[in-house]
């Protein structure tokens, strides 16, 4: 074996030298694009907006608009940041976002609203825990697994609601607490805890150790099924966080809720820096990642773009996000 | 050390039972039998050499004595004591590690985090939650880096960027952590110089010499001879031959696992059943 393998790593490499890196453009600015990226992006989509819309983007009270909305990206992103930092993802979050703002609100009116709260956050939790079960024991693929629970979840919202929409009043958190929106600071909460399970417990330590080689976790003896149990659950449980707060905010819960939010959140913590092949990544990126996608949607709004024009421009972002952070060597065959 | 290790020794060679006692061990892959009737037996403070051909079965052995795979059949003694490991952490817990080939390392984790990957060390948060004990994992880490390769340097560097040699320091240093009874290397030689080979054999003897026993996986006869005081030979899942090193030669060892059969490892001597 000659020169810098692409595929190898240590077969060739003990003669003192470090192990031979493949040279490619991409593979050098890595390291600092999973830096920069997130940053540039933020700063640019601020420029292009600050710039095209100064008068009605650059002001304080959208300022506070932009970071309410991206409290939703945020809770539940921090969920799928443990998923996605694994190797998994969660299709499901946006449809058990709309279950759980239904079940938590109508439960709410009928029962006051602690109950409302407690069924929201019991349900996301099922509907987490019901997908690492699948996902860790039948051994079916997290992308498949959480695309059944994204119908199923669905079609309860449907059900549930036999089409009916349930008027929210608005959780006192929305109500400004100093200068920021009382949501600002729940997120933090929700922030730290999670900052504190990924980085300082063993159940974080074991997401990243999944999603760096699963294999390196079968073999040192790291329990899988527990952690992916978990982490998925806790994923449900952050997207039942976020159903009960996108209600609260939006005034009304209703089956159509919140379709299509698992694209922006997987963007958000995708172009946060958590890439989608897993093992690197932190909650904190998230949060970056939610707000370039939460000012990205507020920014088009206020340019007035049409709705189906954003979607589009949204799948974009989402496709670039990816193709900037995915690790192609590491998961070599491209399906 | 000096006195623990002439304990180990003493203890080692007074030891009315073996460390680990494999009986009838098989295994099935589908139609392919990998394994049949495999016995095997390791004593404190022995090398072991696992020697045959590709498909012998050494890895699907040594893969149910680490927990990895279940045997269809047979049974695993660890200290005279059953036991039935589901996974490797139950084989952990029992004192049995693992050096794999490709040495399992995470290069996305620094040094520290890999040595105890499994197996993090935690203490309590506000007395109720359980958290990493980073200091204390990268202090015991560093301690037994340090032993093994004094160059190595900080063990907050992740793995990614360390070479192949320094990378089977960090995948030995997991094995040692835990005050192991019995420690298995697949291929430990396989992807070294001949200088660092030297450095790995002389290791193996100072671990010898603390009371392990080692079981070597390798396709360097000449390796097993060096540090080994036994070899067992694999042959299409079945041993073929067993030998105390000092009675046998590398011909006759590379003869048993060209042409070797069960029935005239049987004849061949009692060096399962006892030591000589």
């Amino acid at each position: 074996m000659q020169g810098p393998s692409k595929i190898g790593g240590a077969v060739d490499s003990d003669l003192g030298t470090p192990p031979p890196f493949p040279e490619t453009f991409r593979h050098r600015i890595r390291p600092y694009a999973r830096i920069y990226i997130p940053i540039s992006a933020f700063v640019f989509t601020f420029v292009v907006f600050g710039v095209l819309e100064p008068a009605r983007f650059l002001t304080l009270g959208n300022g506070a608009v932009v970071l309410s909305q991206s409290a939703v990206l945020c809770v539940v992103g921090f969920g799928m940041t443990f998923v996605i930092m694994a190797g998994g993802i969660d299709l499901s979050v946006g449809s058990v976002v709309a279950l759980t703002g239904i079940i938590g609100s109508s439960v709410g009116r009928d029962y006051g609203a602690p109950a409302g709260l407690a069924a929201g956050l019991l349900t996301g939790l099922a509907c987490g825990f019901t997908n690492g079960l699948v996902f860790s024991k039948l051994k079916i693929p997290s992308f498949i697994t959480t695309l059944g629970m994204l119908t199923v979840a669905r079609g309860a919202a449907y059900v549930y609601s036999q089409g009916e929409s349930f008027v929210v009043y608005q959780l006192p958190v929305f109500r400004e607490i100093g200068v920021f929106p009382g949501i600002v600071y729940v997120t933090l909460g929700f922030f730290g805890i999670c900052h504190f399970l990924l980085n300082q417990t063993r159940f974080g330590r074991h997401c990243q150790v999944i999603g760096g080689d699963e294999r390196v976790a079968i073999l040192t003896g790291v329990r899988l099924d527990r952690v992916k149990i978990l982490m998925f659950s806790l994923c449900g449980f952050m997207a039942g966080v976020g159903g009960l707060l996108l209600a609260s905010r939006v005034g009304a819960a209703t089956p159509q809720l919140a379709v299509g939010l698992e694209l922006d959140i997987i963007s958000a913590v995708v172009l946060g820096g958590t890439p989608l092949t897993g093992g690197i990544g932190n909650v904190h990126n998230t949060i970056l990642g939610a707000l370039i996608m939460s000012m990205l949607s507020n920014g088009l709004i206020i340019m007035g773009i049409k709705s189906d024009i954003q979607l589009m421009i949204k799948g974009v972002v989402l496709i670039l996000a990816v193709f900037l952070s995915l690790e192609r060597e590491k998961i070599g065959i491209i399906k | 050390m000096s006195t623990l290790a002439e304990d180990s020794k003493t203890l080692g060679a007074g030891a009315a039972a073996p460390l680990v006692r494999m009986r009838g061990i098989s295994k099935a892959f589908g139609a392919v039998q990998a394994l049949r009737r495999v016995d095997l037996e390791v004593w404190p403070a022995e090398v072991v050499g696992l020697v045959g051909d590709n498909a012998a079965g050494k890895s699907t052995l040594m893969k149910i004595l680490y927990g990895i795979y279940t045997p269809d059949e047979g049974e695993i003694l660890v200290e005279s004591k059953a036991v039935v490991f589901h996974t490797a952490h139950d084989a952990r817990a029992h004192g049995i590690e693992m050096v794999y080939q490709d040495l399992a390392l995470v290069d996305n984790l620094d040094i520290a985090a890999n040595v105890f990957v499994g197996r993090e060390l935690t203490r309590r948060f506000l007395g109720v939650v359980e958290i990493l004990d980073k200091r204390r994992m990268e202090r015991a880490a560093g301690q037994v880096v340090q032993t093994l390769d004094p160059d190595l340097g900080p063990v907050r560097r992740k793995v990614r960027i360390l070479s192949g040699g320094q990378r089977q320091t960090v995948a030995i240093a997991r094995s040692l952590c835990f005050e192991p009874k019995v420690v298995i290397m697949d291929e430990p030689t396989a992807s070294l110089s001949l200088e660092k080979i030297h450095r790995l054999l002389e290791l193996i003897q100072r671990l010898k010499a603390r009371g392990l026993a080692i079981i070597l996986i390798s396709h360097r006869v000449e390796d097993i001879f060096t540090v080994g005081d036994r070899v067992v030979v694999l042959k299409r899942g079945e041993v073929v031959g067993g030998r105390h090193i000092r009675d046998t030669s590398v011909e006759e060892v590379a003869q048993l696992m060209v042409a070797g059969s069960p029935q005239r490892a049987m004849r061949a001597e009692g060096v399962h059943g006892t030591r000589g």
